[in-house]
């Protein structure tokens, strides 16, 4: 659940319901972004505790959804344990976007960004492209075990390039408009909420760590964006 | 006026409805996130002509899509989580990122700040809206 995007607290309650649901004596959980940690007594007197690192963060709300609803449906005893086991084991095979799907998706929310900001047609389907593009870029990357922190600089700096390209050099479209509608699905959105839930709910380290991922992610993209552009200013005999 | 209206919520139905197809989020969920996220955009644009605060519009923004979420999750008995996040996407200060670098490469710090300050006190203001509607809504609160 935490590697899909869920908040701290909700994962520490589900793992608590479950577990007083089964005949255990009482359970600590904690929870962070980076891993979960979980100490159980059994109805004789051991304690069990266990560690689990969470290494990867993407965001996939249906799986979310469905580990909400088994663990509901587990508590409430409408199924057993080995059927919640089986359609955990069946949740996790099931497969995350199509690669070209979601590049894709990408762009046309890209480009509907930038329509959305007051660009013009052109403005959106050159976002559009530029969406799609660094998506692309950022799944290649992605596979080759790159850090996020320079994943989202390159995504930003080609975002610049791009616009570049098309509003100064072939004279089409705003660059204003096409760099932020690009750089629209980057931004940490996510991150954000995450944090402010966690840390209402208490969980003061898990929120300052999303809170963090948050800042990073937004300096990182700035900072691509921004080396391009200054780069073009300097080309061009500014400054 | 009106037809720029229908435009805005269009896109912003659209860019949020996209959204929430890279966050994979579950299918019979997918409208609905739509019309949160554009009625939320909604609310912002009309603050626009009332006030030119762009602090204040962010807030009544995000408190809409939050107070939304909470009651779509218990409708469809979801997490809010799952409408909260590809909703409030169009109020995250992107533009406010992107004149903020702008000023800072140009050099005119002044205008930098100005800017930077403004953008960080719109992404507080989408937080504590958040923060208020999730406090309202959930009795957990107490758990701390």
């Amino acid at each position: 659940m935490l590697e899909n995007g869920a908040e701290t607290y909700r994962v520490e309650d589900t793992i608590e319901h479950i577990c007083r649901a089964t005949n255990i004596k009482s359970v600590n959980t904690f929870a962070t972004p980076t891993g979960i940690f979980i100490c159980i007594q059994t109805p004789n007197d051991e304690y069990h505790t266990t560690i689990k690192r969470v290494t990867k963060r993407t965001t996939n709300l249906s799986k979310v959804y469905h580990v909400n609803n088994i663990s509901r449906q587990f508590v409430l005893q409408e199924i057993s344990i080995t059927q919640a086991l089986s359609s955990l084991e069946e949740l996790s095979h099931t497969h995350s976007l199509n690669i070209l799907f979601s590049i894709f998706v990408t762009g046309v929310c890209s480009g509907f960004f930038a329509l959305l900001l007051g660009g013009a047609l052109w403005d959106g389907m050159i976002a559009t492209f530029c969406g799609g593009f660094i998506r692309l870029v950022a799944i290649i990357l992605y596979n080759k075990d790159i850090s996020g922190f320079l994943v989202n600089l390159v995504s930003g700096s080609i975002t610049a390039m791009i616009a570049i390209l098309f509003s100064e050099i072939l004279k089409v479209g705003h660059i204003d408009k096409i760099i932020i509608g690009s750089i629209m699905p980057l931004l940490p959105g996510i991150a954000i909420t995450g944090a402010i839930r966690d840390t209402i709910y208490g969980d003061l380290v898990s929120g300052t760590s999303r809170g963090v991922e948050a800042l990073l992610i937004a300096i990182s993209i700035a900072s691509g964006v921004g080396i391009v552009l200054r780069v073009w200013l300097f080309l061009q005999g500014g400054l | 006026m009106l037809i720029g209206l229908i435009y805005q919520v269009l896109y912003s139905y659209f860019a949020t409805v996209f959204f929430a197809y890279i966050f994979n989020a579950p299918k019979n969920s997918i409208l609905i996130i739509g019309v949160n996220g554009s009625l939320g955009w909604l609310i912002y644009s009309y603050f626009y002509s009332v006030y030119h605060s762009g602090i204040f519009r962010s807030f009544i923004g995000a408190l809409t899509v939050a107070i939304l979420s909470e009651l779509f999750a218990r409708w469809f008995k979801m997490p809010a989580t799952i409408f909260l996040t590809a909703g409030i996407i169009p109020l995250v200060p992107g533009a406010g990122l992107y004149y903020t670098m702008l000023e800072l490469i140009q050099k005119n710090y002044s205008d930098a700040v100005n800017k930077g300050i403004e953008t960080v006190f719109i992404a507080g203001s989408i937080s504590i809206a958040i923060a208020i509607s999730s406090s309202i809504f959930n009795k957990q609160i107490n758990k701390t």
